[in-house]
């Protein structure tokens, strides 16, 4: 009761509610006068009562500090007024406050950004109830394999979807989701859609709920009904409750809107979804009829949700032992199930073994490079604020002669840090939002980054960040500036900033291990940037530009594969008619998917897994590609021939040429009879091989991902009647031209048909998550740099001015301007050059590190690029050398001047 | 001899006195005099103690205002007998109340100390 009550009058008295400080001195102040009195009616004379009472009653302004002391809380008046005193201190440097600010604010949003980024990509769950409970399954395909991949390897085919949906105890369901692109067709024009091909019961599985009309039932299966984002409802439709019923044009079909879905859902992969179509009405129109019957074929991943009461571990059991069945009815197949917690991310990615260690890898990489930019930043600070105490040694020297203890002054200039630091981290999160705010303008998913923009999380990351860099920035600074030598300083016999003070030394350090930090981040850039334009360029011997792929699809509700045929057979005699159009035909266009086989050579025991394609004579010309040794294939060819990539040829016999006239040995696809078989109602009577002669090698092209090479690769001659289900790729200058000649062969019914593709706008459709990972490390490179040279111009200029007497009386005495330079330049030189060689050592030992552990694909095919490291180098070394040189010469010229004129 | 919990000096011709005895002696003066300023409190206390003590301002004043906070005493401004304005101090019930229970055990503790002392032949 008692602590409590003073407690609250002590709150007041920190409120000032009680006991003003002029009442405070008011009442010392009567004292004394009292006590004036007291001693005049004594008998002494008012002159010498004023001289007694002072004696007597002491230092009125200690007894003031004494009574306010107990008035309030001192700690927090103590903190209140070193706040105070630091935010004055900060205003009156006003430009070393921004550098300071803008330094770490740069370093806490960026760490907060990619933070945030990999947050949510890794461990965020879904916006569904309950979403703990959704998993995602994957698959991992081992032994003896044949199959064709839509998507990842690791995904499923419908029919196996079906029996994991039946068969299944631990999920109470399970449904199949399939992103795709898109595009809306209203009134002429077309926009961009980002679709999802789901199973009827995917919104009842995830629980969510629309927001008018309804979401699909198990009778939507075959229907062409389509729901619609919220997001797409408010842009598309303006939120007009009357969308419902309305018919949508997407792509070739036509589709009647049953329901809007609710605000916060917005699918269940990266990318926000703008409709959902049913599966098994959607992918025949959109060309994946064949798809659906394949039992073979990778396209779907499958998310479920668990029963009460299964765990995770017992759901995998489950589902492993519905896949050994499965393997049943395809013997020498071993397939794993992996159960694990659905997040929006794409679960494909991981589900090769040794895909933990991967995941913990690009963890520990990003928490790397957030520490390593924080680094880099606070750096910067504690070198400004060294320069910075350096300055001020006078002032503390002070304020120690005072009675100030060290801890004083230390608990000062940390709270100075600590205030820029709360700052820092306020820009810091603006920072952070607008990013994620321009990402989520400029990327499509602007769910993704909406959702967590005023996350509390985020908030206190950023805060935690911004503090601890602020211990780490406003401990050597201040350590070093309150161990002052008082009498020196206080007489004015300072070195100033020269090579005598050890906060110099430190300085040096922490420019050096920025340059290092900055050369790492150029390098990777640099790398990545050329790794891109590689990506993009035409050098893998592909004019991507000029080439179209047209694929013939079934029409709406059209089972007739006769007409099908008909009008494919008819396009083939209208492009062999164009002699000026290259024209060729792949069962598998680049960029849409790859076909796995398992092939050997003659000296291989066994069959090892390759990309395989069936082409036609005219595909490789087409492409524009050449053999390497041999030839392609001509109108005589048949199943006695194959063509092999360098790729293949390398693994399989080590040589490109020395496969010329070897064997290779494949089973035969069985892929026709098992579209008529149900699964487990034949039984296999084992694949019969089929071997034939190597007649060519081409080069390794670039087909299935737009950073890397294809893997190895075989081709064989498309059969004469098998050209039903193909791409046609045409050469030709331009849309316009194939354009007319589809709508030539087909008529009016064209655009429902048949589908024109640039592969150009596919290849750079693959590669734009690349182009962005790309251009984000570019700019956060630059940016570092950016710090990084800030910071040297920073110290040299400081140090440049500390030692502007001396460089007055160099110039004076006549010495060279190039002396001069180098007098000023020679320390920060040295800087410089041990970072750059300490950066380099650390690009070295990471390049190689990166290479064994993740694999080459992340920078490309070589990891460490002998061009990148020299244009980082290049890069590194004008933005420094800038950096220290323009304050050198600046004061060179004005030295001079200023010094004996001051 | 001033009062310098922090600073101890050489023994002087004053009697040292610590802060729990103070807000004792502090609490006694109110209850005895009435609503008094803080000069007058110190005035008193040297006067008992037969001038062998002497208050500085600098404890007293935390002091007063720390038994204030506490609630055992309210403080307002008021005019002194010479005509100056001065902030006087009152007891309120709790203040008693207080006093009570610290007299009563200063009591004890002193009887005990001299119980000691006497046992020890000490006068």
């Amino acid at each position: 009761m008692k602590f409590l009550r003073t407690s609250l009058a002590r709150l007041a008295g920190l409120l000032r509610l009680t006991r003003r400080d002029a009442e405070i001195d008011e009442e010392l102040r009567a004292h004394v006068n009292l006590l004036v009195d007291d001693l005049v009616h004594r008998g002494h004379s008012p002159v010498e009562a004023h001289r007694l009472a002072a004696a007597e009653f002491g230092s009125v302004a200690a007894a003031a500090e004494a009574y306010r002391d107990r008035r309030g809380l001192p700690a927090v008046e103590h903190w209140l007024r070193d706040c105070r005193y630091a935010l004055r201190s900060l205003a009156h440097n006003r430009i070393l406050t921004a550098a300071l600010l803008i330094v770490l604010a740069i370093g806490v949003g960026l760490v907060t950004t990619l933070a945030t980024l990999f947050h949510a990509v890794m461990f965020r769950p879904l916006a569904v109830p309950d979403a703990g409970r959704v998993v995602k399954l994957a698959q991992r395909l081992g032994g003896d394999v044949n199959r064709h991949v839509d998507g990842h390897a690791s995904e499923f085919s419908l029919p196996e979807f079906d029996l994991y949906r039946s068969e299944t105890h631990a999920l109470s369901d399970v449904a199949a989701v399939r992103t795709e692109r898109g595009s809306w067709v209203s009134g002429g024009a077309r926009s961009p859609l980002s679709l999802a091909l789901v199973s009827p019961n995917y919104f009842h599985l995830l629980q969510t709920r629309p927001v008018a009309g309804r979401l699909f039932v198990d009778a939507d299966r075959t229907s062409q009904v389509v729901v619609i984002s919220h997001r797409l409802w408010t842009r598309g439709f303006a939120q007009d409750p009357n969308v419902v019923s309305t018919a949508m044009t997407i792509d070739r079909a036509r589709y009647h809107v049953v329901g809007v879905a609710e605000p916060s859902f917005s699918g269940t992969d990266v990318d926000d979804v703008d409709a959902w179509l049913p599966l098994a009405a959607a992918a025949p129109v959109r060309g994946g009829a064949d798809l659906l019957a394949d039992a073979r074929m990778s396209w779907l991943p499958l998310i479920g949700r668990l029963a009460p009461g299964v765990s995770l571990a017992s759901a995998e059991t489950d589902a492993r032992a519905i896949a050994a069945r499965f393997d049943g009815l395809h013997p020498g197949q071993r397939t794993t199930i992996l159960v694990t917690p659905a997040a929006r991310f794409e679960s494909g990615v991981f589900t090769d073994p040794g895909d933990e260690a991967k995941i913990i890898g690009v963890g520990v990489a990003v928490a790397l490079f957030a520490g390593v930019v924080l680094l880099v930043c606070t750096s910067n600070a504690a070198a400004l604020l060294l320069a910075r105490g350096a300055a001020r040694q006078r002032e503390f020297a002070m304020r120690l002669a005072l009675g100030a203890s060290r801890r004083r002054v230390f608990q000062q200039l940390l709270t100075e840090s600590s205030i820029v630091a709360v700052m820092a981290a306020c820009v810091g999160i603006v920072l952070t939002s607008g990013v994620l705010r321009v990402g989520a303008a400029s990327l499509p998913m602007s769910a993704f980054f909406a959702t967590f923009v005023p996350d509390a999380t985020v908030i206190v990351f950023a805060l935690a960040a911004a503090l601890g860099a602020a211990l780490l920035f406003g401990t050597a600074p201040a350590v070093f500036a309150t161990r002052v030598d008082l009498m020196p300083v206080l007489k004015g016999e300072t070195t100033g900033f020269g090579a005598r003070m050890p906060a110099s030394r430190l300085r040096h350090w922490l420019v050096s291990g920025q340059v290092a930090v900055s050369l790492v981040l150029l390098v990777i850039a640099a790398a990545l940037g050329r790794n891109l334009v590689r990506a993009l360029s035409v050098n893998d011997g592909v004019a991507w530009e000029q080439l179209y792929a047209v694929t013939v699809d079934r029409a709406p509700g059209d089972d007739a594969t006769a007409t099908r045929s008909d009008l494919v057979r008819r396009l083939q005699i209208a492009f062999d008619g164009r002699r000026d159009l290259a024209t060729g035909v792949g069962t598998v266009g680049p960029f849409a998917g790859i076909g796995v086989r398992q092939a050997r050579s003659a000296q291989m025991s066994a069959l090892a897994q390759v990309n395989f394609n069936q082409v036609d004579a005219g595909y490789f010309p087409t492409l524009g590609i050449a053999p390497v040794a041999g030839r392609v294939f001509d109108a005589r060819d048949d199943g006695s021939t194959v063509v092999v990539n360098a790729s293949l040829a390398r693994k399989f016999w080590n040589d490109e040429r020395a496969a010329l006239g070897q064997s290779l040995t494949y089973p035969e696809d069985h892929r026709q009879e098992e579209r008529d078989a149900v699964p487990g109602a034949e039984t296999d009577a084992g694949p019969v091989e089929r071997t034939a002669t190597v007649i060519g090698i081409v080069p390794t092209l670039r087909t299935t991902d737009a950073s890397q090479l294809d893997g190895p690769t075989f081709y064989v001659p498309i059969p004469r009647d098998g050209v039903d289900d193909t791409s046609f790729i045409v050469r030709a200058p331009g849309r316009v031209l194939v354009q007319s000649l589809v709508d030539g062969v087909a008529g009016a019914r064209a655009d429902a048909a048949v589908s024109i593709t640039s592969l150009y706008d596919r290849l750079r459709a693959r590669a734009e998550p690349m182009r962005n990972a790309a251009l984000a490390i570019v700019a956060i490179g630059f940016l570092t740099l950016f710090v990084a040279g800030a910071g040297i111009y920073g110290i040299v200029a400081h140090s440049v001015v500390a030692r502007r007497q001396e460089i007055g009386v160099h110039i004076a005495l006549g010495a060279p301007r190039a002396r001069v330079l180098r007098l000023v330049l020679g320390s920060s030189v040295r800087a410089i050059g041990a970072g750059a060689v300490l950066g380099l050592a650390i690009t070295i030992i990471a390049g190689l590190a990166a290479s064994s552990m993740v694999g080459p694909t992340l920078l490309g095919s070589q990891a460490l690029d002998p061009t990148a490291i020299a244009a980082g180098l290049l890069v590194l070394a004008i933005i420094t050398g800038l950096a220290a040189y323009l304050p050198a010469r600046r004061i060179q010229d004005e030295g001079l001047r200023s010094t004996l004129g001051s | 001899m001033s009062l310098r919990p922090r600073a101890p000096r050489p023994a002087p011709k004053k009697t040292d006195v610590w802060q729990g005895t103070l807000a004792l002696m502090v609490l006694t003066t109110l209850e005895a005099l009435g609503p008094l300023h803080g000069f007058g409190i110190a005035r008193r206390i040297e006067q008992t103690s037969g001038h062998r003590l002497s208050i500085n301002p600098g404890t007293l004043y935390p002091i007063l205002l720390k038994l204030e906070q506490e609630g055992a005493t309210t403080s307002d401004w008021g005019v002194s007998a010479n005509g100056r304005r001065a902030r006087f101090y009152e007891l309120t019930r709790t203040g008693r109340a207080l006093l009570a229970r610290e007299s009563t055990d200063w009591r004890a503790t002193s009887d005990i100390i001299a119980r000691f002392l006497a046992a020890a032949g000490i006068k």
